[in-house]
């Protein structure tokens, strides 16, 4: 056994803490070493060459680099083996920066640590084997789940690429929040303007399948072979069919509150939720009906059947893009913004009323007359981390202080003597063109008035059934009185976000919010291979923001589905199958249901037994171990890191057993 | 919170406040036709299953819930629908409402008179007029169920008054999901008031169906049990074995096998329907046409044509001609409308 160990300087990062000439003497020392080296930046052209002339001349078997965490450069030097033809899971890293320079000061101590990690790697790298990683085929299509603006643009992204998409969404017409929208901010655009084309482009595309009022039942499989069941509610009208004329809603006698609308506009049983839905297709809401069957009489193309059902589709997908968005915070949650009171709306609920496609025609009124003194309340839910009773997020939602200054905007432009005023707690105009509209707003007379978070804000009825906003500003209480008082709810995640975590074996951060597999450099990326994230319902961001990250993760989604396969990490559990008695204890802790117990039969002499072993499906395990100490036989193996490796890093560190 | 909130609306436990619970049903069945949460027990309409009004987000069902709106006993706007539905060049008369023309006549079918009714619905029926007729036939111990006749023979089947209560509008709603679009239906003045006012309610904006109404003049009707017992304690017979029934010149007479048996009406005052009692609407004054035997000579019945399509529909039958008596008419719709008032 010959192994090299190159010792990383990473600049000071690590020399300014650890003696590296004292480590890299240390290391010449330790048993199976041939060579060892330092040099300052490992990872750079020169460190790496090293590394590779030193495994063709001195004939390396095993490399142990020390230096980060293997999350950041493992990769790069499985490579660089891989380069001189040494198997690159014949490389072990030591990481003395993260767990070692960059967590002590004191150097004497430090350099003991760093002695003793890199002799942990040099014990383990004497016992590597060499591995192969797996290849799979790749399904060329791609499933999106939601279908608001970040799912469109991804669809529409993926779809551009020459891929088959499939685009999920749970409500009878794609569009999603951004269609609920009035204007958005800072330019003013009309929402449904710039979102409708798309809506459009989305129905229209030869590559996209548009599959609506529908939800994802069920996922199996793994990255480029994924299997999906998405079960399309009945709407009991034929989409292909129906031409849209509305006819059914007009002859419909069951009026229902529109939740497209907020509850501020109605709709009938039979119905599209607004005017420019897509699919352009009607559905008839049967548990609410009265079952009269008019509709039926009147559809001119014989589109209704009130004998439709569900239907389960199946689908074979490489790759998922979640992008469900996100839920209002509910403002009943706290009552002392007095949701309850009919003159306090939410911010979604102002967007209903300006719209000019609404249920007031665009016109800011409560009950049929316009507000003359309105407030703004920032924070519903949002940066609640020291509001005493605070049931919403601990996060900014990012979208709050903007949408407020457009919404104070659009007040005074139609009611231009409205006195309108915010209570703010920091105005965060952080994007493009936001600060040039928040002095713009304040420059057209909104008036401003910061409070602290911690600081209570109360909303009561007045007996004239006005409105008082009461706070504290800087140590002194406020009063505002108000005709309209709207509420800036914050954006948090879905209710159910927990049942697609289980469907698609995701994971969530602190905050409900989906978890990215690196904050920084793999933001659409979740901890399942193949699997996505993008729109709110990773965290809270705007429109522009929204699509950037769309399109970003269709990008990921592409360079999947344009390889013939892809390779799959070997470090996996593996069974050792004479050892196997099919308890089944490891599939049970298996979060990535990459196990399966097998009936088998075997032939004893005369007899035949029947027997279950455990199978690991290898695209699906993700090598987190969990199945390997719950084996009471210890027939579980996980490849890179066996029980006899793991025991000689314990004695490198001087653990004995 | 800023919500289009669910106004008043009466639903079906303000049908049931106001009409169920005082014996007002006319058991027309109109409630029970579209709505599929309504059913009919044996007296009256009933919930059985929670109505969609008592759900999230639901505001309204027509207006008041649509049981409440075409109910014939709720309040109902007569001379709107008269205008809506009857001839507008029609000549108007107190006791006769709206009308185009009056005859007698008698055709070749026996019917409970001159057979009009029955030769005009199989003419209907044969001429493509309409695709179904809604008729009452009579069942086994003095009953009588609604049918959608499609044929001749079930048409025929149901000749003859029946005089109780038949839930004939429940049927219309079946017939428009069976598919028929042009429907005639035969009834008294509570059973067409419900046609007219599910028209005007739930079909106004749904000209693909046509409805043809025969209304049968009517003083009022008995509750059916107590009709069989009265008639046997009074008369000594069965009345599911009898072949005709005729209430005429204040008696009621009842053949079986050949006889006539007869008692006086005001005997049978008890076993009247209650929602009969407060009905002032003898000659079915909203229907197409109104058909009845009083006004005439024995053996004819008297059509008062009151609309275009009723007009339409007599045209197609062939009939000898007889003399309209209207005073005999006028006579026992100001009597109906004295009893009302006596009893209010």
């Amino acid at each position: 056994m010959k192994i090299g160990v190159y010792i990383c300087h990473c600049g000071t990062n690590i020399a300014a803490t650890v003696d590296v000439n004292e480590v890299t003497k240390f290391a010449k020392n330790l048993s199976g070493v041939a060579i060892s080296r330092d040099y300052v930046y490992m990872c750079s052209d020169p460190g790496q060459e090293l590394i590779k002339k030193d495994i063709l001349n001195a004939k390396l078997d095993r490399v142990v680099v020390a230096s980060c965490s293997p999350r950041m450069h493992e990769v790069t030097f499985r490579g660089a083996c891989e380069e001189v033809g040494l198997n690159g899971y014949c490389m072990e890293m030591a990481n003395i920066r993260e767990q070692c320079s960059w967590v002590h000061s004191d150097k004497e101590k430090a350099t003991e640590k760093a002695k003793e990690l890199v002799a942990s790697a040099v014990a383990k790298a004497s016992l590597l084997q060499p591995l192969e990683p797996m290849r799979v085929g790749v399904t060329p299509s791609a499933l999106i789940i939601g279908g608001g603006i970040a799912g469109i643009q991804c669809a529409l992204d993926i779809a551009d690429a020459g891929f088959q998409v499939y685009l999920v969404e749970r409500e009878p017409s794609v569009g999603g929040h951004m269609a609920q929208l009035d204007k958005t901010f800072p330019t003013l655009d009309c929402s449904a303007c710039i979102l409708t084309p798309k809506m459009a482009d989305v129905a229209r595309h030869k590559n996209i399948e548009l599959v609506t009022y529908a939800d994802v039942e069920n996922v199996e499989g793994y990255i480029g072979n994924l299997k999906v069941v998405v079960r399309k509610k009945v709407r009991y009208v034929d989409e292909e069919k129906c031409t849209g004329c509305g006819y059914c809603a007009k002859v419909c006698p069951v009026t229902i509150s529109n939740e497209f609308d907020m509850g501020l506009g109605t709709r009938k049983a039979a119905y599209i939720p607004f005017p420019q839905a897509v699919p352009l297709a009607y559905t008839l809401e049967r548990a609410k009906c009265m079952g009269c069957a008019l509709c039926e009489v009147v559809c001119e193309v014989g589109a209704i059947n009130f004998e439709d059902d569900d239907e389960e589709i199946e689908l074979e997908v490489g790759a998922i893009v979640v992008a469900t968005g996100y839920d209002l915070f509910d403002p009943s949650l706290e009552p002392n913004y007095g949701y309850e009171y009919d003159r306090v709306i939410t911010g979604l609920e102002f967007e209903r009323l300006c719209n000019a496609s609404g249920p007031t025609k665009g016109g800011i009124e409560i009950n049929g007359k316009e507000p003359k003194d309105v407030v703004f309340i920032s924070c519903v839910g949002s940066r609640e981390k020291d509001v005493e009773g605070g049931k919403g997020n601990e996060c900014c939602s990012r979208v709050c202080c903007m949408y407020i200054a457009k919404q104070a905007h659009l007040v005074k432009e139609q009611i231009p003597d409205a006195n309108v005023t915010v209570f703010y707690t920091d105005v965060q105009a952080f994007g493009k063109g936001f600060e040039e509209f928040y002095w713009r707003v304040k420059e057209e007379g909104v008036n401003y008035i910061r409070r602290e978070l911690k600081d209570e804000i109360k909303v009561e009825k007045k007996e004239n059934g006005r409105l008082k906003v009461k706070t504290v500003r800087e140590g002194r209480p406020i009063e505002k009185e108000a005709d309209l008082v709207v509420l800036a709810t914050g954006i948090v995640p879905r209710r159910d976000v927990s049942d697609l975590v289980r469907k698609l074996k995701i994971t969530q951060s602190g905050d409900k919010f989906f978890l990215e597999a690196h904050p920084k450099l793999r933001p659409m990326d979740t901890l399942t291979d193949g699997i996505f994230i993008t729109g709110c319902c990773q965290s809270p961001k705007d429109i522009p923001d929204s699509v950037a990250q769309a399109s970003a993760a269709a990008s990921r989604v592409c360079s999947i589905l344009s390889q013939d396969y892809i390779e799959v990490e070997p470090i996996i559990a593996e069974v050792k199958e004479e050892l196997c008695i099919g308890c089944g204890s490891c599939k049970e802790v298996c979060p990535f249901g990459a196990i399966e117990l097998k009936e088998e039969e075997r032939q004893f002499e005369e007899i035949v037994l029947r027997t279950r072993k455990s199978y690991v499906t290898p695209a699906l395990c993700k090598g987190c171990g969990a199945c390997i100490p719950e084996c009471p036989v210890s027939a579980m193996t996980q490849k890179h890191f066996t029980s006899a490796q793991i025991e000689a890093m314990l004695r490198g560190v001087g653990v004995t057993a | 919170m800023l919500k289009v909130l669910k106004g008043r609306v009466k639903r079906f436990e303000g049908l049931k406040e106001e009409i169920i619970d005082r014996n007002l049903c006319s058991y027309c069945g109109a409630c029970v036709s579209f709505c599929e949460h309504l059913e009919l027990g044996p007296n009256a309409p009933m919930l059985k299953e929670e109505c969609p009004l008592d759900k999230e987000g639901v505001l309204k069902c027509s207006e008041n819930g649509t049981c409440y709106d075409i109910c014939p006993m709720t309040e109902t706007d007569i001379e709107g629908l008269e205008e809506t539905f009857l001839d507008p060049e029609g000549m108007r008369d107190e006791h006769f409402g709206i009308y185009k023309k009056s005859i007698a006549g008698k055709t070749s079918i026996e019917g409970q008179d001159g057979g009009v009714v029955t030769s005009m619905l199989v003419a209907g029926v044969e001429k493509e007029l309409f695709d179904c007729v809604i008729v009452a036939e009579r069942v086994e111990g003095y009953n009588a169920v609604p049918k959608i006749a499609e044929d001749v023979d079930t048409i025929k089947k149901a000749k003859g008054t029946k005089y109780v209560q038949c839930p004939m509008v429940s049927k219309i709603g079946e017939a428009v999901k069976r598919g028929k679009r042009r429907i005639a239906i035969v009834g008294t003045a509570c059973e067409i008031r419900a046609v007219r006012k599910i028209q005007s309610v739930l079909l106004k904006e749904v000209p693909q169906i046509g409805i043809t109404t025969v209304g049968l003049f009517c003083f009022e009707s008995f509750y059916c049990d107590k009709f069989v017992n009265e008639t046997k304690e009074l008369l000594g017979i069965d009345l599911s074995s009898a072949s005709k029934i005729q209430i005429a010149k204040g008696e009621c007479e009842v053949t079986v096998k050949g006889r006539h048996y007869k008692t006086k009406i005001t005997n049978l005052e008890e076993i009247v329907r209650d929602s009969c009692r407060y009905c002032d609407d003898f000659t079915a004054r909203l229907a197409d046409i109104s058909v009845g035997s009083v006004g005439s000579a024995e053996g004819y019945c008297t059509v008062i044509v009151r609309s275009e399509r009723g007009e339409q529909l007599l045209d197609l039958i062939e009939f000898a001609r007889g003399e309209v008596n209207k005073e005999e008419i006028s006579k026992i719709v100001r009597y109906k409308k004295v009893k009302i008032e006596d009893r209010i």
